[in-house]
């Protein structure tokens, strides 16, 4: 069998994630298998000198991922996907990861699992994937059909050693003809006053805050815990926070002593953002709701009035809080 | 310009979700079927076009329950709605549906379509880079902000750790919104009423699926630790409580 890694390439180096995805290749691959990693980089390069947890090497020199278009992307894969006519191909579920997936399986005719967050290779050489579903409340195992392209969310298989790959070699891919799609311009986020990635206490409110009423009582709150105040993506899209407070797959990824989260139902592209926060406070009426599935503390109840009780007391004796 | 905007309904992620005896499917009787998000964002995304261009919007609703749906895209602005059936026992497979909304995307005649990047049920795939590989569109997924400029969308697309990139995409094109430029609006009572009048089309999916991805072989509640440790049972106990590990541990 042979399995195709489609890595993400930045311009000093490579995205960790594409490391993710070379240990999800070794889960599954067994001795007599190839494990082939795609990285738009020149051969000698950072991205070339992290990738030797595959077998060989396949560098298509340029520009990067971060830089290129999806509908280059897009051709440059395919092309490579018809040389080589791999059984799997891993990519990650990624801004890039989400142009290029699906638009693979059904070009090349390959099947797709989406959401994957673990691999089981059983007996008689079948695979199983468990993908989430419903925002984390469902895990489907799926017996693949091969060729199969699995879309992997990051943050579920540790990251593969970064040793130099032995076998390099170049890739020439055709031109693109008819350009539809061009990159204007890249965009961070300005992030001076608020960094959660370096914050000790984030207080995070979700959906469940509604309005600026509890986003206002939230921000008190967060005052008297000494806490940074952040968002998960429907509070940020609703105006209600600003973007660089999101915590997520497209926000910032945190790392707090303390993280406590105020309706937030924890669906996976949350968690990516902080399910390795030192401790885990969740708040949710629903106790179905899948951040407790990483909490450390868990409280079942209505977050406005947690939000009451935990600032009278906070009131109250400030100093307790440390 | 004709935009069409795929909406599809989903079962409420907020409700309790149980599993029939089949250990397969959900039991979708007592379900609270709720249109997709980002199907929502990329509805307003479509009207907030149209105030801007003038396009005209063709709302396309499918799954369980989509007609009241798709008399709310009336009232937002739709010009148009047409309902597409399915399975009401199966989750919308998006690589199921893919062929025959292409088909309807072709029937109309659209310059650009919109959908949500996402769905929870996408379990074999997303929907905008399916339909674009058939049409042999370009496309974008995760975008937040789409503007006609000329014969082409300027539109942004979000990467992670807040990260934005900006792109110009010729027409005819494909999105997978992630949010609209605004947040989408609000309808009154009396608009939905009026909405009510317009007649509903219906497109029924023709064209054969794909080819299945693989077999479910098991659905079922994620292992959990358990929710680590209660802090108790009231506000007012686990506030108390949580001021104590306060004190002593984070
Ligand atoms: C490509 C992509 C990138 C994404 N990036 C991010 C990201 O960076 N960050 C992010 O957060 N999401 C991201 N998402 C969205 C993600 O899938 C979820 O939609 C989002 O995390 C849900 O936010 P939420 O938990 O606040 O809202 P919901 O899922 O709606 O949950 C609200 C929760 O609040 C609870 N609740 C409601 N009222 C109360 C109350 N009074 N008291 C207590 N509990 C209450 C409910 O039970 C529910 O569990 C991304 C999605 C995609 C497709
Ligand atoms: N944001 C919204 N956009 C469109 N329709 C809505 C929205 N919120 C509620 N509705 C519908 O409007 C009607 C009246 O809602 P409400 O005023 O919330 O009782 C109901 O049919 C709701 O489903």
């Amino acid at each position: 069998m042979k399995i195709l890694v489609v890595a993400e390439t930045l311009d000093d180096g490579i995205d960790p994630v594409s490391l993710e995805l070379l240990t999800a290749a070794r889960t599954v691959a067994e001795t007599t298998d190839e494990v082939v990693a795609i990285a738009f980089a020149e051969t000698s390069s950072t991205p070339a000198e992290s990738l030797g947890s595959a077998d060989r090497l396949i560098c298509v020199e340029g520009a990067n991922t971060d830089t290129l278009t999806p509908e280059a992307i897009q051709s440059h894969v395919l092309e490579i996907l018809e040389c080589e006519t791999p059984e799997l191909v891993l990519v990650a579920y990624s801004a890039m990861g989400l142009d290029l997936a699906s638009w693979l399986a059904a070009r090349a005719e390959m099947g797709l699992t989406a959401y994957v967050n673990a691999l089981e290779h059983e007996e008689g050489g079948k695979i199983v994937a468990h993908s989430q579903l419903y925002g984390g409340k469902m895990l489907a195992r799926t017996e693949l059909a091969l060729p199969n392209v699995l879309s992997i969310t990051p943050g579920n298989f540790p990251e593969a050693p970064r040793t130099a790959a032995e076998k390099v070699e170049a890739f020439e891919p055709k031109p693109l003809e008819n350009c539809q799609i061009q990159l204007k311009s890249l965009q961070s986020p300005e992030l001076e006053g608020v960094n959660l990635t370096t914050s000790d206490r984030i207080l995070c409110i979700g959906r469940g805050i509604s309005d600026e009423n509890g986003v206002e009582q939230a921000r008190q709150l967060a005052t008297l815990l000494s806490a940074d105040l952040a968002g998960s993506r429907p509070v940020v899209d609703g105006g209600l926070l600003e973007k660089r407070r999101q915590v997520g797959k497209s926000g910032q990824k945190v790392k707090p002593k303390l993280y406590i989260a105020l309706g937030v139902s924890g669906a996976p592209e949350h968690l990516e953002g902080m399910a390795g926060s030192e401790k885990i406070v969740a708040v949710n009426t629903d106790p179905d709701a899948p951040i407790f599935n990483v909490a450390h503390y868990s409280v079942n109840c209505d977050l406005f009035d947690f939000m009451q009780a935990l600032g009278d007391r906070l009131e109250e004796s400030p100093a307790e809080t440390g | 310009m004709r935009i069409l905007v795929i909406l599809r309904m989903m079962p409420d992620p907020a409700s309790e979700l149980e599993l029939n005896e089949d250990g397969l499917t959900l039991d979708r009787e007592w379900l609270d079927f709720k249109l997709n998000d980002f199907d929502d964002q990329a509805l307003e995304e479509a009207i907030l076009l149209k105030e801007a261009t003038g396009a005209e919007v063709t709302a396309v609703g499918v799954g369980e329950g989509s007609r009241r749906t798709l008399q709310m895209a009336l009232a937002r602005g739709a010009d148009r709605a047409i309902e597409v059936e399915t399975d009401p026992d199966a989750m919308i497979c998006s690589r199921t549906i893919a062929k025959g909304i292409v088909k309807i995307i072709r029937d109309e005649n659209a310059d650009l379509v919109l959908t949500g990047v996402q769905t929870p049920e996408d379990l074999y795939g997303q929907l905008a880079p399916y339909l674009a590989a058939f049409l042999d569109w370009p496309s974008l997924s995760g975008t937040s902000h789409a503007a006609l400029s000329g014969n082409s969308l300027s539109v942004a697309q979000e990467r992670g750790g807040g990260r934005t990139a900006n792109y110009e995409i010729a027409l005819p094109a494909v999105l997978g919104v992630q949010t609209a430029s605004k947040a989408p609006r609000y309808v009154s009572g009396s608009k939905l009423r009026e909405a009510a009048k317009t007649p509903i089309e219906s497109a029924e999916i023709e064209a054969p699926p794909l080819a299945p991805s693989g077999q479910l072989v098991e659905l079922a509640a994620p292992q959990s630790n358990g929710g680590g440790i209660s802090l108790g049972s009231t506000a007012d106990e686990a506030a108390a409580r949580l001021i104590d590990i306060l004190a002593t541990e984070a």
